[in-house]
């Protein structure tokens, strides 16, 4: 009964979390099957962690950090891929507004930590103190951060002739 | 954060649409499947051997009761013969 139960609140974060947190991995490698593949890595060693869940954060952000570090496990190990400059490929057969594929673009410009760190606080629309407790550093640290990270992205914008 | 107002509001506005949520295999179903089994005969071994070594104790202890003086190989070959009478 116990295992059930596990098992389907775990099936039911998978639902939820998993689109976003393959979203997430894409920003940061720029492969889609790359992703995948890790997410359902992210995704199997959360599983295999669930005991170790301490609940001082919430699920999602703890499946946040846990596929992040897959990623960076993926990134270490891939070295010859470069994790900056990428190229963010489309997941959806439907067009993109200019918009958005400004937006992609201008994202493949910058460095993976930048990247990331806009990718959560707009994509996944998390707070600062969750992404804080997903990258393992300080609220006021993010805080910073994403003002330099925004100080970055915005001349990227600018020169695809986008008032921002 | 205010002098970032209009990069803000464009990029919710727009950065959802940029890479939609992907859709994904679903791997993760037959990776529990797989748990879930490992899970079940990971505790049917354990109840087995908790089983048979109750069951040990029990024997031994029994021959402890009737003061059984045997050695160690002739104690193992009681009890071998003990437990097949029980099962």
């Amino acid at each position: 009964m116990l295992l059930a139960k596990t098992e389907s609140a775990f099936e039911e974060l998978y639902a939820t979390q998993a689109g976003g947190v393959q979203r997430f991995v894409l920003g940061i490698v720029g492969n889609t099957s790359v992703a995948e593949e890790i997410t359902q890595e992210a995704f199997t060693r959360a599983w295999k962690g669930l005991p170790l869940f301490s609940f001082q954060s919430s699920l999602k952000t703890w499946v946040y950090s846990v596929a992040l570090n897959a990623a960076r496990d993926w990134l270490r190990s891939h070295r010859h891929h470069s994790a900056d400059v990428i190229t963010l490929e489309s997941t959806t057969e439907a067009p993109l507004s200019i918009e958005a594929r400004a937006i992609r673009e201008a994202l493949s410009e910058l460095d993976a930590d930048t990247r990331i760190l806009l990718m959560l606080h707009y994509y996944d629309d998390l707070d600062l103190g969750q992404i804080a407790q997903i990258l393992e550093i300080p609220t006021g640290t993010v805080k910073s951060r994403l003002h330099t990270a925004k100080a970055k992205l915005r001349p990227l914008l600018e020169r695809k002739g986008f008032d921002v | 954060m205010s002098e970032f107002k209009k990069l803000d509001h464009f990029m919710r506005t727009h950065a959802p649409l940029a890479t939609a949520a992907p859709k994904l295999r679903r791997r993760p179903r037959r990776l529990l499947a797989w748990a879930s089994i490992a899970t079940v005969c990971l505790c049917l071994g354990l109840f087995q051997l908790q089983r048979t070594e109750a069951r040990n104790t029990e024997v031994i202890a029994a021959m402890e009761v009737l003061e059984w003086d045997l050695s160690q190989e002739e104690a193992y070959s009681e009890i071998t013969e003990l437990v097949a009478l029980v099962d």
